[in-house]
């Protein structure tokens, strides 16, 4: 063994602690790098040289750089990571629509509720009187307007949560390809030697974890340790290096078109299991569609619940003319079944009602009226006008558009009373609301254009009499909104529990979302300093190991110089 | 447990970040008054607020039905006062007038007051409030009561439907007096008597009247003690009505309101823990190795 081995294994150590150095040196630079694990170099000695008897060693060698990674946690965060984002898009989206449901400070629909049937009150105790008329119209149009302004705003975030479900397809098929790209990168970088691309694996399992964020997946580690990703319902997304991406494709839930695998027809499942994906398709398939739901119910059963109470009454002023505000493409069909776009056809049953018909003095023609019948399922339109007209002092038909229009002969009046069959209220003959749900509910055009037709009283059956007093209208208004009624096939409850339970079950849901979202930013919290625990740069350390390696450098290069000193002693002798 | 710079500062964060969430929610609560004053703050209680609000515009609203029977109704009971009066005055002729020492001429003349008071009668009877007959059932729009100028008979021109008030949407209440009542068809009949019994100087007939106007006039009595029964019912209930409207109130303060001094005590707390995190952040900063290594 000759004086030079002193230098080559004194070279391996200044080679190997300045390697160590730069190991260091990429721990601390990357001390704020999101996703980065720390990394250790492990030093090895050379194979040893074995002369005269002995071993001798040969010096130090950088042998692996070792990534520190708890695969455990690097799972559990991405789990955790898509419950969050889960929770935190379902919370946010319900905050968006906040103001939907009001606040005890400012007037919200359960307030409007209580004004119009308190102006029906106020009606009862004083059916004579135009102006308690007009109250009625301007609060009627308070309900109006929030029950639309409710549904639009409703139906806009439901809209907004679809669009933000394009943006995060996007993003989803990004992160896809960057994936299969890095699987691709891992693969070549590490062929052929036994160190691992610490760096790039880092950065696959940060965009793994971002994956996660956007939609709920499973992460295997395949044969050769890359990464195959699917969806929770078992839907391939990357492999080896080659991704499929998302897409959209037909219509699906509440007309939104579905989520599908990009070029084929097939369905992402599973996709409402996590994500943010799956928070945008919570909140738009689930809270927002039960939002308008509901505030759909609550318009129609106002009202059918107002229009068969009042179809059936009468106001100050008697029409001349009367158009229903439901119209008929085939009115030669039953007025049961006979079109779809008659919201309350379906309550139409066998019954009667009445037609009176006043002359120019305001005396029934004749006393007592005409009954006109209605067979469910049988009788038509055409029938019902044919009936009509058959009645002295009034003819009656379907226009062109589909309407039911009853005109009085000269100078005639007519009056509706007892309808059993529901007719009036579903056709909206002499009704008080028109439209079948909270994106149509108007007042009827006959109550808009003169509140004195609001009705309070009824005609009397046997005189035709309506005497100005009567208020037996306007209390059965009135007690309805205490009273559970359904009209839509919904559960039976009051208006005014229908539009309370609105806003509870909004708080219900704010609550039950935000709790989730506190319970895994908690965990996130837990994990993240978990790994930060695990994984992640502490520069103290970092400091004292460079110190280490910087010392043992400078001893190396110690060895150099006392080497060198030894040779030159030794050249001295030769000269 | 091995632990690194981030690790500190991101404990920090997530504690100042609670902190300030509580100040949030604290300052919110004190500056309002209320515990909570949307439905995400608090689904249920939200609910409760709401339903106690309506139970509360139901109390005002029972309230002012109950002044409109009331007020109805105590105008009806002033007009049968004066018809009692009335009565009274016509009782007191038919005694005079039936005195054997009346003649004929003072009959006919006493036979011009009862005419007068049976117009009078009818003007009460005819009564209206607000432009409504008080007596006519729902027909307000027209008088209660008609006079043929002919044959001097008073008919009753209503109808036999009461005017109801409801005080709320399980309660109603008559606050009308109908004409149909015995009071007043024994009343007209009684001075109708009376006037033909004086016009035609029938001292027997004029007997007959008197009983009759006594009939008349106790039936009036009873319509009118019942009239202020009712009046009296409704005071009552009235009363009840202020008193659940003030038990509504304190309940909507016990149920809304929120506790200053807790919320004030959790503010100070949140304020003191966000000072010794902010001073922990600064002395973080000198505990670093970095600081040792010249």
């Amino acid at each position: 063994m000759s004086i030079f081995s002193a230098l080559n294994i004194a070279a391996s150590s200044l080679k190997t602690q300045q390697q160590a150095i730069n190991v260091v040196s990429n721990n601390i630079a990357n001390v704020n790098t999101p996703g980065y694990s720390r990394q250790t170099p492990t030093l090895g000695t050379e194979v040893a040289e074995q002369l005269d008897g002995f071993n001798f060693g040969r010096g130090v060698q950088l042998s692996d750089i070792r990534r520190v990674v708890d695969p455990f946690l690097i799972r559990a965060q991405a789990g955790n990571g898509s419950q969050f984002a889960f929770s935190n898009t379902v919370e946010q989206g319900l905050n968006a629509v906040e103001s939907v449901f009001g606040s005890l400070d400012t007037p919200g629909l359960a307030t409007s509720l209580d004004a119009f049937f308190q102006a029906f009150q106020q009606l009862a105790n004083n059916p004579q009187d135009a102006a308690q008329r007009f109250n009625i119209r301007a609060r009627a149009q308070d309900i109006v307007n929030e029950l639309s302004g409710m549904r639009s705003q409703l139906v806009t975030a439901q809209t907004s949560a679809d669009a933000s479900i394009d943006q995060s397809i996007t993003q989803t098929n990004q992160l896809l390809d960057q994936i299969a790209t890095l699987n691709a990168q891992i693969r070549v970088r590490e062929a052929g030697i036994s160190g691992q691309a610490n760096d790039l694996r880092d950065q696959r399992e940060l965009a793994a974890n971002n994956l996660a964020k956007l939609l709920p997946v499973q992460i295997i580690n395949g044969a050769n340790d890359e990464f195959l990703i699917q969806t929770k319902g078992g839907d391939l997304l990357v492999q080896d290096n080659t991704a499929r991406h998302l897409a959209r494709g037909g219509a699906g839930s509440g007309g939104f078109p579905t989520i599908v695998i990009q070029n084929t027809n097939t369905v992402v499942q599973g996709l409402d299991q996590g994500g943010e994906i799956g928070g945008l398709l919570a909140l738009r398939d689930g809270q927002l569609n039960s939002y308008i739901t509901q505030v759909d119910s609550i318009a129609a059963n106002l009202t059918f619940g107002v229009n068969q109470l009042h179809a059936s009454g009468v106001g100050l002023t008697l029409p001349a003319t009367i158009t229903s505000g439901q119209t008929v493409t085939n009115p030669a069909t039953s007025i049961v079944n006979t079109d779809t776009s008659v919201p309350f056809a379906s309550q139409i049953v066998t019954g009667t009602f009445k037609v009176h018909v006043y002359d120019s003095t305001g005396a029934p023609t004749p006393a007592g009226g005409t009954t006109i019948s209605i067979i469910a399922g049988t009788t038509t339109l055409n029938q019902v006008a044919s009936d009509l007209t058959a009645v002295a002092g009034i003819t009656a038909s379907v226009d062109a558009t589909g309407h039911l229009v009853i005109n009085a002969a000269a100078g005639n009046t007519i009056g509706f009373s007892n309808d059993t069959s529901n007719f009036l209220a579903a056709y909206e003959v002499n009704s008080f609301f028109h439209g079948g749900n909270a994106s149509d509910i108007t007042i009827s055009t006959n109550i808009a254009a003169d509140g004195n037709n609001i009705a309070a009283g009824m005609i009397n059956s046997t005189t035709s009499l309506h005497p100005l007093g009567d208020n037996s209208v306007a209390l059965g208004i009135f007690t309805l909104q205490n009273t559970a009624i359904a009209f839509d096939g919904t559960a039976q409850t009051s208006l005014h529990n229908r539009s309370t339970n609105l806003s509870s079950q909004y708080g219900t849901d704010v609550a039950t979302a935000r709790q989730n979202r506190i319970f895994r930013e908690a965990e996130s919290q837990s994990l993240a300093s978990q790994r930060e625990s695990f994984s992640g740069v502490n520069t103290d350390e970092e400091l004292i190991a460079m110190i280490k390696f910087q010392r043992a450098y400078e001893a190396s290069a110690k060895v150099i110089q006392t080497t060198n000193t030894m040779l030159d002693s030794l050249m001295g002798l030769i000269r | 447990m091995r632990v690194t710079q981030n690790q500190l500062y991101d404990t920090l964060l997530t504690g100042i970040r609670n902190q300030l969430d509580i100040q949030a929610r604290g300052n919110a609560q004190v500056s309002s008054g209320k515990r909570f004053q949307r439905p995400a703050q608090a689904a249920l209680d939200y609910k409760t607020s709401l339903d106690i609000r309506h139970a509360q515009t139901g109390v005002q609203s029972s309230l002012k039905a109950i002044n409109t029977a009331s007020t109805r109704l105590n105008n009806s009971m002033n007009a049968l006062n004066s018809m009692q009066q009335l009565l009274v005055r016509a009782q007191t002729l038919a005694v005079q007038q039936s005195s054997g020492q009346i003649g004929a001429s003072e009959r006919q003349v006493a036979a011009v007051e009862v005419t007068r008071l049976r117009d009078q009668l009818l003007g009460f009877a005819n009564q209206q409030l607000d432009g409504q007959s008080l007596f006519a059932g729902t027909v307000v729009n027209q008088n209660a009561f008609t006079l043929n100028m002919g044959t001097g008979v008073v008919s009753y021109n209503g109808n036999a439907t009461d005017r109801t008030v409801a005080i709320s949407s399980s309660q109603t209440v008559v606050s009308n007096v109908r004409g149909d009542k015995t009071a007043f068809t024994q009343a007209f009949s009684a001075i109708q008597a009376l006037n033909t019994a004086l016009s035609t100087n029938n001292v027997t007939g004029i007997q007959a009247a008197l009983g009759q106007l006594n009939t008349a006039g106790n039936s009036m009595t009873d319509t009118t003690a019942e009239v202020g029964g009712r009046v009296q019912t409704l005071d009552l209930q009235r009363q009840s009505f202020e008193d659940m409207q003030f038990n509504l109130e304190k309940r909507l303060n016990d149920h809304e309101g929120v506790d200053i001094p807790a919320t004030i005590s959790q503010l100070q707390q949140a304020s003191v823990a966000m000072q010794a995190a902010f001073s922990q952040v600064a002395s973080l900063r000198s505990l670093t190795l970095v600081n040792f290594l010249r």
